[in-house]
C-alpha cells in the first residue's frame, strides 16, 4: 500500500499520531535545549497559578500552595541608614558579626549565612570567624557558612579562609542557572575532588538535627548523604539525598506582600534594624524561636530571576530547597522512558478519539478538551505528585496529531470530492470535463442562456405496460446510447436520465456562442440515426419502437450541483426545462420530429428551414409560445406546402376560422408528414372554434392539458 | 425611625448575632489556663513555710539551696503538657521526661517536676533551659500525636529514639511559640510579681496569683516559654 493509499484509508487513525510521535521525538533528539526551556516555562506558569490561588498565607485557601515552612525566616542586610552607620563603625565583616549576634539573641536554631566572605583582611575575617565560633561553641544557635565549589580550579573556596573558616560548618552556594537565565534547579550535594559537599540548604538542615544524628556522607557512595529520621509511625528510618539536580518547588515570591512582609511578629522577612529592635524590646517573644534563619543581602545586592519574580534574593533558592527537603516536595522530572510512555498513552488515546469521533465539530471539541486535560493533569501531577512531565511535548504531540488527523480527513474528503467530480464525466463531454477539471469554479452553480434539447419516447407508458422490463431496459439503453453519443460529440452536457426523458444542454457550464446550432445539429443527427436504424435491414422490434419527439428551447437557466452532502448530482434547473418539456409533449400533435420555440429559432446563428406550426399557451404557463416544426428531410414540395400552411395559419390567427379550415383541408394530401398532420390538427381546431367562437381571440390557442 | 427600618435593624442585629455565635461555635471558643515558674529556696531560714517560693524572672539567680518548680492548670476538658529542653537544643533538660495531664474538675495543678524530683538550680549546677508549657483542648486533634511522642520519649530505651522524639516535641512547641507571638503580654512575667514571696506549703492554694494566662482553644493550643538562664 503506497502512502497516498494509506492516507486515503478511512481507517488510518493511527497515522497522524504516529507521525506526531515521530516529529516530537525527533525534535527532542535534535535540540534538547529549546523543548526543555519550554517545559520549564510551563512549570513556571503552573507554579504561578498555584501561588495566585492562595494570596493570603494565613488562610490556606485551596491548599494548593503551602507557605514556606514556618521555621524558615529571612534576615536581609539591606541598604539603609542603619547599615551605613554600622559599616562605618564596624566594617563589612563587623556588620555580619553584629547581625549574627543579634539574631542569635532571639533563639534560632540555625543561622545560614548566605554571604561568602572569601577574601578580605585577616583581622576582619578573624572578627567574624570568632563570632561564629563563639556561637557554635555555645550550642544554642549553630551558624552555617557558605562555600563555593569552583569546577574550573577544582577547589573549594571557603568563607573566611584566613581565619580558620575551613573548620566552620559550611554548605555550598553553587546554584546552576538554566539556559534561559532563570534559577530553578538545585542540588542537595555536589562532588568535588572525590568528596561530598552539602549545599547550604542541606547544611542548614543537618544542623537542625539532634546532636550526633547530623547527615553524614561517610561510607556512602559519592554524592550521597544520609541521616536518621522518624517515619509517621514513630519508627526510625534512614533518609538520604544525592547529587542529582532537582527542580525547586517555589511556593511563593519572596515579595509576597501578605506572606512575607505583613509587619507582624510572625512575618517572614526581617531587616537588620527590625531584628535589633526586637532584641532590645522583647527577646522572649522571638519569632525566631528554634527557626532556621537565612542571613543574606536583599535584592539590591543579590537579585536573581526566578519563577515568581525577576529580581529575588538568592536566599530564597536555599530556603525553598530546605522547605522541599523538610516536606519532601522537591520536583523531579519524569524520566525519558516515563515521558515516552506518557506520549504512547496519549497517542493511544488520540487513536481512540480519531476512531470514535466522526464529526468535525466533535473532533475539534475533543481536541480542545484533550489539550485542557493534558494541562490539568500535568498541573495536578506537579502540584500533588511533585513530578514534572514533558507537558509541552505531550501537548505539542496532541496538537500535531490533531492537525495531522484533520489534514488527513481533509485530504480524504478532497480525494473523495475528486472521485465524485470524476463522476461528472457521465454528465459532460470529454472536452467539457477537461475544462471542468482544470477549473473547478466552472461547476459552481451558475446561470446563463442555455440551449436545451429534450426528448421523450412516444408511448413509453404503454410500452412499459406491455413489454418485459429487460426489454424496456434494452430499449432505453439503445435510445440513450444514440442520444448520448450525439450530444457528447457536440460537447453537450447531460442531465441525469429520468424514465424515458433525455436532456442535453449547451451554454453551461462552458460558455458557448453557438449553443442553439449545436442543439439543433444533435437533434437532427438523432432523428437521422433513428430513422436509419428503423429502415435498416437488421431493424428489430425494439428499433421500431424508437419513436421520439424532440423539444428545443433557448433561455435563461441555472446549472450546478443539487442535492445533499450524501447524494447530489449536477443538474439543470429553470423555466427552460419546463418549456422544453411542454414543447416536446406537443410535438406528437403536429407529428413534428423536432419542435422548437421562437426563442430557440432566434438564437440560431445559421438560418434554417422551418415552419411556424402554431401559437399556443401551454398548460401552467402564462407566456404564449410560437412552435416551429423543423423537418429532418425536406420533400420536393416542401416550400409550396409551407407557404400554403402559412397562408392558412394567417387566416386562423386573424380569426377567419372558416376560410382557414378550407385552406388547411387542402393540405390534407400533401407529402410532408409534419405539414399534413399539423393541418389536420388545426382543421379540427378550426371546426371547434367555428362551433364555439372565442370572445377574445388574439391568435393564441390555450391548451388545457399538458 | 419608622417601623420598617426598625424591623430591618432588628433583623440585621439578630442575623449578626447569629453569625457571630455560629462562627464562635465553629472556630471554637477561647479558654484560659495559667502557669507559673517559681524559684524555690529551701534554706533553713524558710523551713517553717517549707521553702520560699519566688516567681522566676529575668533577674532571678541560682543559689545554694535553690530549685525550680513549674505549675500549670487548665480548664476542665483540657490537657496540659510540660517539657524542659536544654536551651536551643533538642535534648531534655537534666533528663527530665515531659509530663502530660488531663484536666478535670477536681484534678490538682500539674507540678513540674513531679513531687519526687527537683530541678536543682545552684551555682555549681547552672542551668540554661527552655521550659515549654502548653495547654490543649481535650478534643484537639494534634493531641494524639503529642501524647504519642511523649509516650515514646517516656518509654524509649534507645537514646537515638528519645533524641528524635524529643526533637519532634520541641519543634512542635517552637512552632506553637512562633505562631503565638502576638500574645505578647501574656508571656512576659511582670517584674513586680517577682517581689512576692510565698511558702511552699501553701503554694498549692496561692500560686494562681502569680500565674500567667495561657489562652487556648480547639485547634489553637496555648503555649508559654520560660527561658531559664544561669
Amino acid at each position: 500500500m503506497n502512502f497516498a493509499a494509506l492516507l486515503q484509508s478511512t481507517r488510518s487513525y493511527w497515522l497522524a499520531p504516529a507521525m506526531a510521535l515521530l516529529l516530537v521525538a525527533s525534535a527532542r533528539l535534535l535540540n534538547r535545549s529549546i523543548p526543555e526551556t519550554l517545559e520549564m516555562r510551563w512549570l513556571d506558569g503552573v507554579l504561578r497559578i498555584r501561588a495566585s490561588a492562595m494570596q493570603d498565607a494565613r488562610s490556606p485557601g485551596w491548599g494548593f500552595a503551602r507557605p514556606l515552612d514556618e521555621r524558615i525566616r529571612f534576615v536581609e542586610i539591606d541598604m539603609s541608614d542603619r547599615l551605613a552607620e554600622l559599616l562605618a563603625e564596624e566594617g563589612e565583616f563587623g556588620v555580619a558579626a553584629h547581625a549574627l549576634e543579634s539574631i542569635a539573641t532571639l533563639g534560632p536554631k540555625v543561622i545560614a549565612l548566605d554571604i561568602l566572605y572569601g577574601f578580605g583582611r585577616k583581622s576582619d575575617q578573624e572578627r567574624l570567624a570568632t563570632t561564629i565560633q563563639n556561637l557554635n561553641s555555645k550550642g544554642t544557635t549553630k551558624v552555617v557558612v557558605p562555600a563555593e565549589w569552583r569546577p574550573r580550579d577544582r577547589e573549594l573556596l571557603h568563607s573566611l579562609p584566613s581565619a580558620g573558616g575551613a573548620e566552620l560548618p559550611f554548605g555550598l552556594v553553587n546554584v546552576d542557572i538554566d539556559d534561559d537565565h532563570m534559577w530553578r534547579h538545585y542540588q542537595w550535594t555536589r562532588i568535588g575532588n572525590g568528596k561530598t559537599y552539602p549545599s547550604l540548604a542541606m547544611a542548614a538542615f543537618s544542623a537542625t538535627l539532634p546532636d550526633g544524628m547530623q547527615a553524614t556522607s561517610s561510607d556512602l557512595r559519592p554524592g550521597v548523604m544520609e541521616w536518621k529520621s522518624l517515619d509517621p509511625s514513630g519508627e526510625i528510618v534512614d533518609r538520604s539525598v544525592d547529587d542529582q539536580a532537582f527542580l525547586l518547588n517555589f511556593q511563593h515570591s519572596y515579595y509576597d506582600a501578605s506572606y512575607d512582609r505583613s509587619g507582624r511578629l510572625g512575618k517572614r522577612v526581617w531587616n537588620l534594624k527590625e531584628v535589633e529592635d526586637l532584641c532590645k524590646n522583647s527577646p522572649e517573644l522571638s519569632p525566631f524561636q528554634d527557626a532556621i534563619v537565612f542571613l543574606g543581602f536583599g535584592s539590591d545586592f543579590d537579585a536573581k530571576p526566578m519563577v515568581h519574580g525577576p529580581m529575588e534574593p538568592g536566599m530564597i533558592l536555599h530556603a525553598t530547597a530546605l522547605h522541599d527537603l523538610l516536606h519532601q516536595t522537591a520536583l523531579r522530572r519524569l524520566s525519558l522512558g516515563q515521558d515516552f510512555l506518557l506520549l504512547i498513552v496519549t497517542a493511544l488515546f488520540a487513536v481512540g478519539c480519531f476512531a470514535w469521533i466522526k464529526r468535525k465539530l466533535g473532533l475539534l471539541s475533543w481536541g480542545l478538551a484533550g489539550l485542557i486535560l493534558i494541562g490539568v493533569a500535568s498541573s495536578c501531577l506537579i502540584w500533588f505528585g511533585h513530578r514534572v512531565p514533558a507537558t509541552i511535548a505531550t501537548g505539542g504531540f496532541w496538537i500535531i496529531a490533531y492537525i495531522g488527523e484533520i489534514a488527513r480527513r481533509w485530504a480524504n474528503e478532497q480525494q473523495e470530492r475528486i472521485q465524485r467530480d470524476a463522476m461528472l464525466g457521465f454528465s459532460f463531454s470529454p472536452d467539457v470535463l477537461k475544462q471542468v477539471m482544470n477549473n473547478r469554479d466552472m461547476i459552481q452553480p451558475r446561470g446563463g442562456n442555455i440551449a436545451i434539447l429534450l426528448s421523450d419516447l412516444r408511448g413509453f407508458t404503454s410500452i412499459c405496460e406491455t413489454m418485459q422490463p429487460d426489454r424496456v431496459f434494452e430499449l432505453l439503453n439503445r435510445l440513450f446510447g444514440i442520444e448520448t453519443e450525439e450530444a457528447l460529440r457536440k460537447n453537450g452536457s447531460l442531465r441525469p436520465f429520468a424514465g424515458d426523458q433525455f436532456i442535453a444542454y449547451w451554454g453551461a457550464p462552458e460558455l458557448c456562442a453557438d449553443s442553439a446550432d449545436r442543439a439543433l445539429g444533435v437533434a437532427m443527427e438523432i432523428c437521422r440515426t433513428l430513422a436509419q436504424r428503423q429502415q435498416g435491414q437488421q431493424a428489430d422490434e425494439i428499433d421500431r419502437l424508437l419513436q421520439i419527439g424532440i423539444g428545443l428551447h433557448f433561455g435563461p437557466g441555472l446549472v450546478g450541483h443539487v442535492g445533499s452532502r450524501q447524494y447530489r448530482d449536477y443538474n439543470i434547473l429553470g423555466d427552460l426545462v419546463n418549456v422544453a418539456a411542454r414543447v416536446e409533449s406537443q410535438s406528437k400533435n403536429y407529428h413534428a420530429p423536432i419542435l422548437a420555440t421562437q426563442e430557440f429559432i432566434d438564437a440560431l446563428a445559421s438560418p434554417i428551414e422551418c415552419v411556424c406550426l402554431d401559437h399556443v399557451r401551454v398548460s401552467g404557463r402564462k407566456a404564449p409560445l410560437r412552435l416551429f416544426g423543423i423537418p429532418v428531410e425536406r420533400t420536393a414540395s416542401w416550400q409550396e406546402e409551407v407557404l400554403a400552411y402559412q397562408k392558412a395559419f394567417s387566416l386562423y390567427s386573424e380569426g377567419e376560422f372558416g376560410r382557414a379550415k378550407e385552406l388547411f383541408k387542402e393540405l390534407h394530401c400533401c407529402e410532408n408528414d409534419m405539414v399534413l398532420k399539423s393541418s389536420e390538427f388545426l382543421t379540427t381546431r378550426c371546426e371547434a372554434l367555428i362551433e364555439t367562437p372565442p370572445t377574445d381571440w388574439a391568435g393564441i390557442y390555450d391548451f388545457r392539458s399538458k | 425611625m419608622n417601623s420598617a427600618s426598625s424591623r430591618i435593624a432588628y433583623c440585621t442585629s439578630f442575623l449578626a448575632l447569629f453569625i457571630v455565635s455560629a462562627l464562635t461555635e465553629w472556630t471554637g471558643a477561647e479558654e484560659k489556663g495559667s502557669a507559673a515558674l517559681f524559684v524555690v529556696d529551701t534554706s533553713a531560714e524558710f523551713a517553717s513555710t517549707g521553702g520560699e517560693c519566688v516567681v522566676y524572672s529575668r533577674d532571678s539567680k541560682p543559689g545554694p539551696n535553690r530549685s525550680l518548680l513549674g505549675i500549670v492548670k487548665g480548664e476542665v476538658k483540657s490537657v496540659v503538657v510540660i517539657a524542659a529542653f536544654e536551651a536551643g537544643k533538642d535534648k531534655l533538660s537534666q533528663g527530665l521526661k515531659p509530663m502530660v495531664a488531663d484536666q478535670s474538675k477536681d484534678a490538682p495543678a500539674l507540678r513540674f517536676p513531679s513531687s519526687d524530683l527537683t530541678v536543682r538550680w545552684t551555682l555549681e549546677r547552672p542551668l540554661q533551659s527552655d521550659l515549654f508549657v502548653a495547654i490543649y483542648a481535650a478534643d484537639d486533634p494534634i493531641l494524639v500525636t503529642v501524647r504519642k511522642t511523649i509516650e515514646s520519649i517516656r518509654t524509649g530505651s534507645k537514646p537515638e529514639v528519645i533524641a528524635l522524639h524529643s526533637a519532634t516535641l520541641r519543634n512542635h512547641f517552637a512552632s506553637l511559640a512562633r505562631n503565638r507571638t502576638t500574645d505578647v503580654d501574656a508571656r512576659i512575667a511582670p517584674t513586680s510579681i517577682a517581689a512576692v514571696r510565698r511558702g511552699l506549703k501553701t503554694l498549692h492554694d496561692e500560686w494562681k496569683n502569680e500565674g500567667l494566662p495561657i489562652v487556648y482553644s480547639k485547634g489553637k493550643p496555648g503555649i508559654l516559654v520560660f527561658k531559664i538562664a544561669e
